[in-house]
């Protein structure tokens, strides 16, 4: 009996393991396109930029007794490359936040983890004489259990409890001009590619932000409210959440779920029939 | 009816009595013919010695032996625009370049070129060409003009080219160069020069690279003296998909250099 128990949970440690190996291996977030088509166009501009400016050298000095002078030459693109690089370190980031309250934002993987108590079952086998002991260790282990899993899964309690707060500090991390260079660019990327759902829902999440009920379920991992759980039961067989507070939320919602099945990106340029990151077709 | 000229009349004018009876618009005619053929003398003098200024042959004549020193200043200004976004970066450098002509032989100077801890050597003809750059610094493919060969005309067009290769790119280059003129009096040639590399050119990524400016060669030197001249660059760089178009960002570069010959040592 007692063993049935051991293979139960360490069964249910094995699938849940899988689920979060299954999505971190997965590379596909709602940023990866627009961050793939932005490294790739500052790669392709860049490296124009620096054989131009072999070429430059080469004009500078077309006398012949006088060669170049070697100097340390300042370049105004090392501010693009900088701000850039928040961006690359930031959208990622917003992703593991929509990640986040996607898995864990409808509460429904609160309550099952609540359901399933390890340490009673663990405290279960220890004989007669032992089993106030062995009850007042359940909860130890229960908490164990919890701090284990919520490490596995990158979980924490700090960081983690309000998904809208971490956020918003992480998009105010970047300055508002370099904000508004990102939208300009995310307008860009929506104006080439319309049909691009993922991006349209990070562009939303950057401008809207998210709800708070979106994300309660993750708050509830940690606080185990049963108020939470009680309130998302209304909405059965609901795995994905509404994120974002514009109208295009449904869109967005339905595009974060898909992202993590389907690698091609949809709408028109899927139907375009051409490779919108190959930047060297010219 | 007789007419009836007195030679008295004449008499102040010309000397000989035989002159004086010819009309005198004649003498003056006289006068003034030989008058133009002076003014027509100097003319010409003045014409052949034009002519000489105007087309002269200009080539490197630099002594073994000799070190000549260079101030090299370069102000480069790279500019960087995305959407709103526009960032300046100004620098400036200063370098004295050494050049120490090693030896001559078969038309062709041997030098030996310090840049501060850099060190190279040129071989250069006497056109200014380079025949080789053994150990040079920076660039390897360095694209200079050469001056014609014979005589240098003025006003004309002189024309050297070169396909630079940089990484995977082959881009033809050009430099332009007219003599402006000719100071006899401190034995100075000046040039107008003007440059221009031809890259590829398409609707979403446009770039030019163009320069110009003044150079001036020490005739009595047989050396460069000075220039000043600007390098221009642009890049556009846009992206078309679906028949849509948008400009994403925008580089410039312009280069201000000058150099001039700050000495010559035995």
């Amino acid at each position: 009996m007692n063993n049935r128990k051991y293979i139960a949970v360490i069964l249910i440690t094995l699938f849940f393991s899988f689920r979060n190996y299954r999505a971190s291996a997965a590379p596909e977030g709602i940023e990866t396109y627009f961050l793939i088509w932005m490294m790739n166009h500052e790669s392709k501009v860049m490296s124009i930029l620096a054989n131009d400016r072999k070429v430059m050298e080469c004009l500078s000095m077309p006398i012949g007794i006088v060669p170049n002078p070697v100097s340390a030459v300042k370049t105004s693109e090392e501010k693009l490359w900088q701000i850039n690089s928040i961006f690359f370190k930031v959208l990622p980031e917003i992703n593991q936040i929509v990640e986040l309250a996607r898995r864990f934002g409808s509460g429904r993987f609160t309550k099952m983890l609540e359901k399933i108590n390890p340490g009673e079952w663990v405290t279960r086998c220890i004989p007669g004489p032992g089993y106030p002991w062995g009850n007042t260790m359940s909860s130890y282990y229960t908490d164990s259990f919890r701090e284990s899993f919520f490490s596995l899964f990158g979980l924490k309690k700090e960081r983690d409890n309000d998904l809208p707060i971490r956020l918003d500090n992480l998009i105010k991390t970047i300055s508002d001009s370099d904000r508004r260079l990102l939208n300009q660019y995310l307008d860009t990327f929506i104006a080439l590619y319309p049909g691009n759902k993922p991006t349209q829902s990070l562009d939303n999440i950057i401008k809207s932000g998210m709800k708070k009920e979106a994300t309660t379920g993750v708050a509830s991992l940690f606080g185990a409210s049963a108020t939470v759980n009680a309130g998302l039961e209304s909405k059965p067989g609901s795995e994905s959440v509404d994120l974002t507070t514009k109208e295009g939320s449904d869109t967005a919602t339905i595009a974060i779920a898909s992202t993590s099945i389907n690698t091609e990106p949809s709408g028109d340029t899927a139907s375009a029939g051409q490779d919108m990151f190959n930047i060297w077709k010219n | 009816m007789t007419i009836c000229r007195k030679p008295v009349c004449r008499a102040n004018i010309s000397s000989k009595p035989e002159f004086a009876f010819t009309s005198p618009v004649i003498v003056a005619d006289t006068y003034s013919i030989s008058h133009k053929l002076i003014v027509i003398c100097i003319i010409c003098l003045l014409v052949f010695e034009t002519s000489q200024v105007g087309a002269i042959q200009i080539g490197y004549n630099l002594k073994v032996g000799k070190t000549y020193k260079f101030a090299v200043t370069k102000k480069i200004i790279s500019e960087t625009n995305a959407f709103e976004l526009k960032n300046v970066a100004p620098s400036e450098s200063k370098s004295e370049i050494t050049v120490k002509v090693l030896a001559f032989r078969d038309g062709i100077w041997v030098l030996d070129i310090h840049d501060g801890d850099n060190h190279t050597r040129r071989y250069l003809r006497q056109n200014g060409a380079i025949v080789s750059t053994p150990g040079e610094f920076g660039n390897p493919t360095p694209f200079v003009f050469s001056f014609p060969p014979g005589d240098c005309e003025q006003g004309k067009m002189y024309r050297s080219q070169m396909l630079l290769q940089i990484g995977n790119g082959q881009f033809p280059a050009k430099w332009d160069l007219i003599l402006t003129g000719v100071n006899t009096t401190d034995k100075k040639a000046a040039f107008q020069i003007s440059g221009a590399v031809a890259f590829p050119w398409d609707k979403v990524i446009q770039r030019t690279l163009t320069a110009s400016g003044t150079y001036k060669f020490d005739l009595e030197a047989g050396c460069p003296e000075s220039g000043d001249w600007v390098v221009s660059y642009l890049l556009n760089y846009g992206l078309k998909e679906n028949a849509l178009e948008k400009e994403l960002w925008n580089f410039k570069e312009t280069r201000n250099i000058s150099f001039r010959l700050i000495g010559v040592e035995p």
